[in-house]
């Protein structure tokens, strides 16, 4: 049986392959995508920011001009002091203000302009700057220093795995919720193709009369799918270690450095048996939802809800650790994205991934053997 | 040969019980072309499926080289070639490697696939666009290749619904010469076409479905006699408007 699944999958394989378009939106743009979309922004967000630093801005200053704070104010923003009317920023002490007396200042600014909001807040911090400034003054009066109010020296001790503090933490929120959302986008395409599509082509009939079990042409349909799913995964993984690891300072969205980041051997496993298992999940789970349509469009109306549960079930449990619940690693998709967190935060808990992989196996199981009765059924060709 | 008895299907929709075939018999002999006629509905796709295996029996029997439909389907599948007219080849694939898959699914070796692709493009005319993608191909190219498909293993017996849909005039003498051919060959051709006129010059014995029931069945030279008309074309409304 196992030959003739493979005669099925090799040729659909082979005809997916040789679509150069299918190939692009199917490997490419996942690839691409989160690069151009994290990296991309990053460098833009940059971009404004040092075009910022490099502009004079015209700063009205009302009821105090003490030297100190133009000082500060001077380190923190290249500015020109102006008229209120002119002026792009406003920042205004109260009339007769002395310096030292407690007081509302009041910043006015456009948020409106990026470059504007950028400069009111490194003025702020100019305030603030001032602010412990004439604290310290008020405190030396008394004998006093500033660091004589701070009791309590507070350090923080990290005990997580070397994995986690090296970016692992950051991997365990964003890539398990783009695999599974990339895994299932991949295996729609494919599924509804082979199965829908070709009873809209007519082609599923004759398929249907040869010498191969039906359970065989079930089988390798769905391996076909896995892997395009598998793959459409793989290529966003691709596309998230690039933008993981080539993002600088500053140029990246993701804020956490990773490129400290080691995958140890054991969680790379994991997280490869995860893949393949639920890629099997969701090429069986779109399969059998391909079989009950007459059309891929019809199919593509079926398919759009299932693919709204998995991207809510990626959402919800984007900020949720890892639960012990082991209840939950008996369901589909929630159980493969918390063993994900594990594996990229290096503490696979071993029964975790057994439950999950064997629940994943035996899911996709049930979904082929629907599969299978589906093709051996009247069902299928009633809609041929 | 292929022996059809008392056939009888149904199909349910959520209102009602739908009968398209009401014990239907014909028996198409090897070294003979079998026209199934009728018009839009009178259950011809339906008939066929089921002698292709794709459809089980309400009731009756469908024989193929006397291997029954249901118990023995996958003999019946070896010696049988199903050309249904709703089949739309396309992808990137091209009319060699469909056939090198579909003789692959009926465990033919490689050596034996390779000539008979060689034999079946020769026959067909199919030579100079054999290895270009099927997306790229004319409808009546595709149809062709469609035929070829059906005919990779080589079948004793041969269903085709419609097989000269979408082919020039050129096109449909080749597939006419094919048919002709297979029967001088021995082969059991059942043969279900609109086109009366392709009916009239290649069919040995005729049945002519209405409503899920044979209307008539024979020789067409005796049916043209019996019933005092001049071609297939007028027996066949007469017979409907009869009806």
């Amino acid at each position: 049986m196992f030959k003739d699944a493979f005669i099925i999958f090799r040729k659909e394989l082979k005809n997916f392959f040789k679509d150069q378009r299918t190939i692009i939106s199917t490997f490419l743009l996942p690839a691409l995508l989160l690069p151009v979309l994290f990296i991309g922004m990053g460098t833009v967000m940059h971009t404004m920011e040092s075009k910022a630093q490099q502009t004079t801005f015209t700063v009205a200053l009302e009821g105090n001009h003490d030297p100190r704070l133009t000082t500060l104010m001077a380190d923190k923003l290249s500015y020109t002091l102006g008229e209120p009317q002119e002026a792009e920023i406003v920042i205004t002490f109260p009339p007769h203000y002395l310096a030292g007396t407690r007081a509302q200042v009041l910043v006015t600014y456009d948020s409106s302009s990026s470059k504007i909001e950028y400069a009111s807040q490194r003025l702020v911090g100019a305030l603030q700057e001032y602010n412990t400034l004439l604290a310290d003054n008020l405190l030396s009066l008394y004998g006093l220093a500033g660091d004589d109010l701070q009791s309590l020296d507070i350090r923080l001790i990290d005990i997580a795995p070397s994995a986690v503090q090296s970016g692992g933490a950051v991997l365990a929120l964003l890539v398990p919720y783009f695999l599974i959302i990339f895994l299932f986008s991949g295996s729609m395409n494919a599924g509804l193709d082979t199965t829908s599509g070709e009873k809209e082509r007519g082609s599923l009939a004759v398929l249907l009369v040869n010498q191969v079990s039906r359970t065989a042409i079930a089988w390798g349909k769905i391996l076909f799918v896995s892997v395009i799913s598998l793959c459409a995964a793989m290529a966003t993984f691709v596309g998230l270690l690039i933008t993981l690891l080539f993002s600088l300072d500053g140029m990246s969205l993701t804020g956490a450095s990773t490129s400290a980041y080691v995958m140890s051997g054991s969680s790379l496993v994991a997280l490869v048996l995860l893949l393949i298992t639920t890629a099997l999940f969701a090429a069986a789970v779109v399969t059998v939802v391909g079989c009950f349509a007459k059309t891929v469009k019809e199919g593509s109306s079926y398919i759009i809800p299932l693919y709204m549960v998995v991207v809510l079930a990626g959402v919800t449990t984007m900020y949720m650790d890892p639960s012990e619940l082991i209840a939950l690693y008996l369901i589909p998709i929630v159980n493969t994205i918390f063993v994900m967190k594990e594996s990229f935060m290096g503490m696979v808990n071993p029964l975790h991934l057994v439950v999950t992989i064997l629940s994943n196996l035996c899911f996709a199981y049930v979904g082929a053997l629907v599969v299978a009765r589906l093709f051996n059924s009247e069902r299928i060709v009633q809609t041929v | 040969m292929i022996v059809v008895e008392n056939l009888s299907k149904s199909f349910k929709t959520r209102k009602a019980t739908l009968a398209v075939l009401d014990k239907v018999s014909f028996t198409a002999y090897d070294g003979e072309v079998f026209g199934l006629l009728g018009p839009n509905g009178a259950g011809k796709t339906t008939a066929l499926r089921t002698i292709a295996t794709l459809l089980r029996p309400d009731g009756g029997t469908v024989a193929v080289d006397h291997y029954d439909s249901i118990r023995d389907s996958r003999s019946v599948r070896d010696s049988l070639g199903f050309l249904t007219s709703e089949m739309q080849l396309t992808g990137h694939l091209s009319g060699r490697e469909m056939l090198q898959f579909f003789g692959a699914l009926n465990h033919m070796p490689k050596e034996v696939i390779a000539a008979r692709i060689e034999q079946l493009a020769h026959t067909f005319s199919m030579e100079t666009y054999l290895d270009n993608p099927i997306a790229r191909l004319s409808s009546g190219m595709k149809q062709k290749i469609s035929i070829a498909i059906s005919l990779i293993h080589e079948p004793q017996n041969i269903v085709f619904d419609e097989p000269t849909s979408n082919l020039d005039v050129l096109a449909v003498k080749v597939v006419s010469d094919f048919i002709r051919a297979a029967k001088a060959g021995g082969k059991c051709v059942v043969l279900s076409t609109h086109v009366l006129s392709d009916a009239q010059r290649l069919c040995d014995r005729i049945a002519i479905l209405h409503q899920g029931e044979i209307l008539i069945e024979g020789p067409l030279a005796t049916l043209l006699h019996d019933s005092g008309t001049k071609d297939l074309e007028e027996l066949f409304f007469q017979l409907i408007n009869g009806k």
